[in-house]
């Protein structure tokens, strides 16, 4: 096992390096081919020459290589890893450090996630034992196609008509009735309320968590069916053990062992889904951030938030690896 | 693309905004125009209103945009106002007089007595040439220093040597050239505003919990794109209307977002984006209050490419576009067809000065044979910056030309930063779009920046010396009303040569809950007059 760990962890040093490098590069030939974010900031009315240069001497874009198209900055790209290396991720075209605009706003987004990661394992799981156990029965049918409904629709328009008939439609509804309980109506909320931090969450985090949740389901789903046909679970019945025991211990074990691995790589797509949502729900979180960087072309907010973001689900992806190496001894003595 | 720089306005402003509004037809306001001069509700209670998240509020040199300056106007008072109207000074901010010598060059600026920041130092001519100072150095790169750039000496160091500290209240700027619109200029608050020392020792604390000079103070700091609350400073000394209690402005992701925030009744006041306009125009009707902005839409020409060099076939260009038609059916109904470079509802501004804004595609095509040239065959491409919403106005246009005049079109759409460095550069081959929002009530911030010869933003290349002798003749006269006279002068030879064409003016939507009232639209803050809404008790 420890070898294992040792191997993975080298391999991670070249996989960060080079992500961020490839980071680096976008950036840098992004500036090259649209333009100066610094002009951009004045719009058309130019402000003197002086002004421009002295912005750009503090948001480190003043190097000559930003002049050439093609160019790699190769020195800007080393002087950036030192400064990660320090934890200064840059700062927005506000003088806000990105670290600190990351801090205020990670817990949000980690309580969204987790929210949606719930969501998507327990219903996703409970949805595929059922599928599982009764193949090609009415069930079974009824939880493929509303999955292929739910991976069907994009992001922003499920969250659109979430936000529009649940949240708003209904919400608004039980938030005026007065049988209902105040919990009730803040969980169909239209956007993020800070005396609610975890309730006026679920509904952006059911949206969010969705699109997994089908693949979650049809997972779990597969693996059942294959591992109920294998030798050791017909061993088990024969033996006499509880059809409980059969499924709950030994077959769903192996079979989750895809859906594992399916939701380490998830919690990064997660942040990347957060984008649409949290812009979609006003949620105050990391995906907001590079929502609203991305429309004010705040490029420094846009690769820090991003570095930061590229480090988390390299590390998630290194955990799950180890996870599974746990989970399957097989791997481990590769 | 946000860069409107806005002007405080007077309740005359909004006034004037009625009675325009009522031939742009949106309005339900009562039309009581000189009432609209006093908040009829009833004083205190607290409101939700929507906004972007501002750039910065301090040093407030910084804030360039509509956003910082609604927050700023309500936490600092303005030096000087101008009224809409007559376009006259009007000395309801700190200052009590400004005037200028003989020749517009050196302007007295007495402060009035007694008026304090919120933190108690007092407002005096030291607390402006410090804010003044440290804007004009180009080391601290702030973004209004460009307002400065009259003055003498400025740009070139600590201090400026053309501002002069007398005495307390009272002091001198010296200018490079006559200006009879320095005044006016001053009312745009944020590049002008003193700075308390407390502020100046700690830009960044103070960015986030400003300390101003008006009637309502920061209530907690600035949470960023979360929320910003203001409340009644109760030691206020001013002149400058504060009718809620208590102001929270909250920022949302999206104008969507926003809408539903509102449709939930948590939000009280909202400016409606394109996005949702037509949802809540739909749901709403009437009940949504819409005026003109001061914005202008132009397409300009490169006046050194074939066949842009050639005036008739820039008056033939501009007379084949119907405006009306592109206004009612591409935009909603959400602007005014452009009939002057100056916008209403400036002071100066016509509503007859462009001969060739009307439509008539008989003459444009007589005008067009008159300059000897055939458009068969020939294509015009024709520029605008992307993501902006401009997409179907340009694609209208230029197929308007092409159906009245003959020309093919193409379409080319740019990012923001490089359409920028395109413009710089003056590399369009074509028509190309733009926008300009004012800095300052005048027509002379229309004219010299636009036409005038190397204005802020004039990418054509256009240079005549009548236009620009009009332009200073107008800097250097007695009364705003001669001035403004010359300025019209100017701007007939420019609408007349049309090196760009002016399309329209802005709009602006808001809807307002059942909550408050008195909502009015302050067009040279490009803002509502939050300062004047009343809460219902």
């Amino acid at each position: 096992m420890g070898r294992y760990v040792a191997r993975r962890l080298i391999q991670f040093i070249p996989v960060i390096l080079g992500t961020l490098f490839l980071l680096h590069l976008l950036s840098v030939i992004t500036i090259q081919i649209v333009g100066d974010p610094v002009r951009a900031l004045f719009g058309e009315n130019a402000p003197p020459q002086a002004v421009i240069d002295q912005l750009q001497a503090q948001y480190g874009l003043d190097d000559p290589c930003l002049e050439t198209t093609g160019n790699p900055c190769i020195g800007m790209f080393v002087d950036r890893l030192g400064q990660y290396a320090q934890g200064d991720f840059g700062t927005n075209f506000r003088g806000r450090p990105v670290s600190d605009l990351f801090g205020e706003r990670i817990g949000v987004t980690i309580r969204m996630t987790t929210i949606a990661i719930i969501f998507e394992i327990v219903v996703g799981i409970m949805l595929g034992v059922f599928a599982g156990l009764r193949k090609d029965k009415f069930v079974d049918n009824f939880v493929r196609v509303t999955t292929s409904i739910l991976i069907a629709f994009p992001v922003f328009v499920f969250g659109s008509l979430a936000l529009l008939f649940v949240g708003l439609k209904f919400g608004l509804y039980l938030r005026q009735s007065d049988w209902a309980p105040d919990w009730l109506g803040q969980m169909f909320q239209v956007g993020y309320q800070a005396d609610y931090p975890w309730l006026s969450l679920v509904l952006p985090g059911v949206v969010l968590g969705a699109f997994s949740l089908a693949a979650v389901a049809r997972l779990t789903r597969t693996s059942l069916v294959e591992n109920l046909r294998s030798d050791y679970v017909r061993t088990a019945r024969a033996k006499g053990m509880t059809t409980s025991r059969t499924i709950g211990i030994h077959t769903l074990r192996n079979s989750l062992i895809p859906v594992v691995t399916y939701i380490g790589i998830d919690i990064g797509f997660l942040l990347g889904g957060s984008l649409v949502t949290e812009g979609i729900f006003n949620v105050p979180g990391i995906g907001q951030l590079v929502f609203l960087a991305i429309q004010a072309n705040d490029t420094p907010v846009i690769v820090g938030v991003i570095t930061i973001i590229t480090i988390v689900f390299l590390v998630s992806n290194l955990l799950v690896d180890i996870l599974y190496a746990a989970l399957d001894p097989r791997i481990r003595y590769e | 693309m946000k860069v409107s720089m806005p002007m405080r306005a007077t309740a005359v402003a909004a006034a004037l905004v009625l009675g325009l509004a009522a031939c742009g037809g949106g309005s339900d306001e009562p039309e009581d125009t000189p009432g609209a001069a006093e908040p009829t509700g009833e004083p205190g209670g607290e409101y939700i209103a929507e906004i972007t998240e501002p750039s910065f509020l301090a040093p407030t040199t910084n804030c360039y945009e509509s956003e910082c300056s609604a927050i700023l106007d309500m936490i600092n008072d303005p030096v000087v106002s101008t009224d809409f109207e007559s376009g006259e000074l009007v000395y309801d901010g700190l200052a009590e007089s400004i005037e200028a010598n003989e020749d517009n060059t050196v302007w007295t600026v007495t402060l009035k007595e007694g008026r304090t920041f919120h933190n108690g130092e007092p407002v005096d001519s030291e607390a402006f040439a410090r804010a003044w100072n440290y804007s004009q150095n180009p080391k601290n790169a702030q973004a209004t220093a460009g307002f400065l750039a009259r003055i003498q000496g400025a740009g070139e160091g600590k201090e400026m040597s053309g501002l002069n500290v007398v005495d307390e209240r009272t002091f001198e700027v010296t200018l490079n050239g006559p200006f009879s619109q320095f005044g006016q200029m001053m009312s745009y608050s944020p590049a002008f505003a003193p700075v308390a020392q407390e502020c100046f020792d700690d830009f960044k604390a103070c960015n986030e919990e400003p300390i101003g000079t008006g009637p309502y103070t920061m209530d907690g700091a600035w949470q960023h794109d979360q929320q910003i609350a203001v409340a009644k400073w109760a030691d206020y000394a001013g002149d400058q209307p504060a009718t809620a209690d208590k102001v929270t402005f909250q920022m949302f992701t999206t104008p969507t977002a926003a809408f539903r925030d509102f449709q939930n009744g948590g939000l009280d006041v909202i400016q409606l984006a394109p996005e949702v306009y037509l949802e809540a125009k739909g749901q709403l009707g009437d009940e949504i209050l819409e005026e003109p902005t001061a914005t202008l839409t132009y397409l300009g020409f490169p006046l050194g490419t074939e066949p842009f060099d050639e005036k008739l076939v820039r008056q033939a260009i501009s007379l084949s576009i119907d405006r009306q038609l592109i206004v009612d059916q591409v935009l909603n109904g959400q602007a005014y067809p452009s009939t002057d470079i100056v916008t209403p509802p400036i002071p100066g501004s016509r509503d007859d000065a462009c001969d060739y804004c009307t439509y008539d595609p008989e003459r444009a095509k007589e005008l067009l044979d008159e300059a000897g040239f055939n458009a068969e065959g020939q294509t015009l491409q024709f520029y605008f910056n992307a993501d902006a919403g401009h997409d179907q106005w340009v694609e209208a246009a230029a197929r308007q030309v092409q159906e009245n005049l003959g020309f093919d079109y193409k379409l080319q759409s740019t990012e923001w930063a490089q359409y920028l460095e395109l413009l710089d550069a003056q590399k369009f081959t074509g028509p190309f779009r733009l926008g300009w929002s004012l800095d300052y009530p005048s027509p002379e911030n229309y004219l010299r920046p636009i036409v005038g010869t190397n204005g802020d933003s004039n990418y054509t290349g256009y240079s005549n010396q009548e236009v620009d002798d009009f332009i200073e003749q107008g800097d250097q006269a007695g009364s705003t009303e001669e001035a403004f006279e010359f300025y019209q002068q100017a701007g007939d030879i420019a609408l007349e040569e049309l090196p760009i064409i002016p399309m329209w003016s802005g709009g602006a939507a808001i809807a307002f809950s059942d909550e408050v009232g008195d909502v009015y639209f302050d067009v040279g803050e490009g803002e509502i007059a939050f300062k004047e809404i009343s809460v219902t008790q």
